[in-house]
């Protein structure tokens, strides 16, 4: 029996929204700093209408005390699966007045593709819009990896912690207090920024030959898009656009960071050293990606696509990291990536579709769950095969010795069938719209997993509910289901709760 | 204008000096960025001619060469901005050019500004083994079409008075909550 | 020096090293996989 969410639930769901809404508010005079800079004043007027909605929803929310400030459960689950709907739907105001957009469906298109780091992109016109604009799109990348909730959370007191964090997909409590943890985050992110926008920006200048201006200017951008998995690219030719093997090197060193876990962030930094390479799930994913481009590798080689050992090498590796750490960052064009049939795109498909790890801001089923769900299979197989009666101790480690209960094996097996399902919901979506089979299934993982790569079918012409179906697969692959059952539920049990 | 006839000029001066090369180079198809991109191994080596507007950098790297985007889309001809319909995503492909091609070149297009558009005239390399599998245009000669300009794009008041609006109400509630709490209960 | 600011400055040297080591695994494993990619693309290429 359902029970009937009262007036004090939605108190405390819309205070909490309220205070998240008012960090959005502060955190966007960055990109309106950035406009005044550069004397952008259309992209100006629409930030500060999007701050000052912001600003306002969070008063309204903030006026809302709740009795008690507890954050339950259901609450935090709710409160996450919110923001991300809300967040796009206002950041997208300074897409919608930009111009740049077919329509505010479009922008918030990309809003979503942003702040779930996906990737995939509508915008019309990339290569003639404001730095100011293109910044916030990139910033959106960074608020969503790092979290906004946890921002939240950081700079304000007040309970509920842990399950915001929760919400947000992270199963890691690295340090004993989730502030702590999430300042750690935090530090992490902007140690990296630093040290890969310097990286990236000495490149772009002594390499790539582009102005102080320009290459700091792109190389913050691809920090962001590559640090936080997303994969927009200020240019409308993504990587490619550099024709760089260097920048590409430094691109791909972000991406790594970015596709890791904070928990191995946290055991590199910190100690215990050792447990990097013992995890279960660093060593899933290095087998995942080692065999993933090498598949690639034979797809494309047998296949003729490049015949060179460099050009194989060099496009082969750098596409499957993309895909494999949900970046999405392309060398080559969508036309050129759609005719990667055969070995190529099964060894992509996978590997977007495995991810990253948890507690990172990849997407996909992630490698730990891969990992507990093959060794809970070979377990079963060992089981078959075992005299009857026979004990079997099943053990892993992560971060220490675990035991792979039933309910661990369950869990991991359910979500990675709850993303197999939204993955075949798309690929259905792409195929009653008369696209192909591979390019429907391939642009469906990628906005599942939070990948970004596109053959083509994202594009502003195509149809209205598949725009809808891909930004609920990026909402709920992002948020690994959870939160968005837990919204479901809670709106269900208003409606039809005693 | 100048500018121009100093084009003008050295393309005669050219025609006379290199003539059998540029010869080539006028016979070149202009093909379209969007065909090209569709089958590009099968212009691999080939000469051709692109037109377009030259957008985002041009990166001068020290081996004598520099890098730039040519865009064959419909906002090469018009941005956006400059009141232009929207069509979709850009089109366009890198290009490689000696160097000395691209003195006097206006900037590269970006936001409110309109790069020069020209006829790059080239070889199409198609996953290049020498550049590790990159696709470009390999330029030998560059005429310029029309100069780059600045656009404009002035901002949009009722939007600014809105956001100014919300600004201040939120503002306002924020004290008055700050000064509720402040007071004496 | 107090044991507090040993500890202080011992805590941001280790913090140091660990920052270092961070940035040698994300490139070693871009290099290492580069290899693999390499020593893959080499042998497909060899026997097409």
């Amino acid at each position: 029996m359902l029970i009937r969410p009262d007036r004090e639930d939605l108190r405390i769901i819309v205070h909490a929204l309220g205070r998240i809404f008012t960090v959005v508010a502060v955190a966007s005079c960055v990109p309106l700093t950035w406009a005044v800079l550069g004397r952008e004043w259309h992209p100006f007027a629409s930030f500060l209408l999007m701050i000052g909605l912001f600003a306002f929803l969070g008063q309204v929310g903030l006026h809302y005390r709740p009795r008690v400030e507890r954050l339950d459960w259901s609450h935090g689950m709710v409160v996450v699966a919110l923001t991300w709907l809300a967040v796009p739907a206002i950041g997208s105001i300074p897409f919608i007045f930009s111009g740049h957009y077919g329509s505010p469906l479009d922008a918030m298109f990309d809003a979503m593709s942003g702040l779930t780091t996906t990737g995939l992109a509508l915008v019309q016109d990339l290569d003639h819009l404001a730095p100011s604009l293109n910044f916030w799109r990139h910033l959106l990348h960074f608020l969503g990896g790092q979290g906004i909730v946890i921002a939240a959370l950081v700079l304000f007191a007040g309970g509920g912690g842990l399950t915001l964090y929760y919400g947000e997909a992270r199963d890691e409590r690295i340090l004993p207090s989730v502030r702590s943890t999430a300042r750690f985050i935090w530090t992490v992110a902007l140690v990296h920024l630093v040290a890969g926008v310097v990286v990236l920006g000495l490149v772009a200048h002594q390499v790539l030959g582009f102005d102080w201006k320009r290459a700091f200017f792109h190389a913050l951008m691809i920090f962001f898009a590559g640090f936080d998995t997303g994969g927009f690219a200020p240019q409308s030719t993504s990587l490619g656009y550099y024709h760089s093997a260097a920048f590409e090197l430094a691109a791909a060193v972000m991406m790594v960071a970015g596709a890791m876990s904070f928990g191995l962030h946290f055991a590199l930094w910190r100690g215990p050293r050792r447990a990097v390479f013992k995890n279960l799930e660093t060593r899933t994913i290095l087998a995942t990606f080692a065999a993933t481009m090498v598949l690639t590798i034979i797809g494309l080689g047998a296949t003729g696509v490049y015949g060179s050992v460099r050009g194989l090498t060099r496009q082969g590796f750098f596409q499957i990291l993309s895909a494999h750490s949900g970046t999405g960052f392309s060398t080559v064009p969508a036309a050129e990536l759609a005719a990667w049939g055969g070995l190529a795109f099964g060894g992509m498909t996978l590997a977007m579709a495995f991810g990253g790890m948890g507690s990172s801001t990849a997407g996909g089923v992630k490698a730990l769950r891969i990992g507990l769900t093959v060794k809970a299979i070979t377990n079963q197989i060992k089981q078959v095969l075992l005299p009857e009666g026979a004990v079997m101790k099943t053990q892993y480690y992560q971060s220490g010795r675990k035991r792979l209960t039933a309910d661990l094996a369950q869990s991991a097996m359910t979500v990675s069938l709850l993303y197999v399902a939204l993955f075949l919901l798309g690929t259905g979506v792409g195929l009653i719209y008369g696209y192909g089979l591979q390019g429907a299934m391939f642009e469906s993982v990628s906005a599942g997993a939070s990948v970004g790569l596109s053959v083509g079918i994202t594009e502003p012409a195509m149809p209205v509910l598949l725009k809808l179906t891909y930004m609920f697969q990026m909402w709920a692959g992002r948020l690994e289901f959870v939160a968005v059952f837990a919204l479901l539920g809670f709106a269900y049990a208003w409606v039809r709760g005693k | 204008m100048v500018r121009r006839a100093k084009v003008s000029v050295l393309t005669i001066a050219a025609l006379v000096v290199l003539g059998p090369a540029s010869a080539l180079a006028q016979e070149a198809e202009v093909v379209p960025a969007s065909e090209l991109l569709e089958r590009s191994e099968a212009f691999d080596g080939e000469m051709l001619t692109l037109e377009g507007e030259l957008v985002g950098d041009y990166g001068f790297r020290g081996d004598g060469y520099v890098w730039v985007q040519l865009n064959d889309d419909s906002y090469a001809r018009r941005a956006i901005v400059d009141g232009g319909a929207r069509t979709g995503s850009n089109i366009g492909v890198g290009a490689r050019m000696p160097t000395v091609l691209s003195d006097g070149l206006d900037p590269a297009g970006g936001y409110r500004l309109e790069g020069p558009r020209v006829w790059l005239t080239g070889t199409w390399r198609h996953h290049d083994p020498e550049r590790g599998g990159e696709s470009y245009l390999d330029v030998v000669d560059l005429v310029v079409i029309q100069d780059g300009r600045r656009l404009q794009e002035g901002p949009d008041w009722a939007v600014f008075a809105a956001g100014t609006l919300l600004i201040l109400v939120a503002v306002g509630m924020w004290l008055r909550r700050v000064r509720l709490a402040e007071s004496p209960e | 020096m107090t044991g507090r600011e040993v500890r202080r400055y011992r805590g941001i040297i280790d913090d140091f090293i660990g920052g270092a080591l961070t940035f040698l695994l994300e490139l070693g494993v871009v290099l290492g996989f580069a290899l693999v990619a390499l020593v893959a693309a080499a042998v497909v290429l060899a026997l097409v």
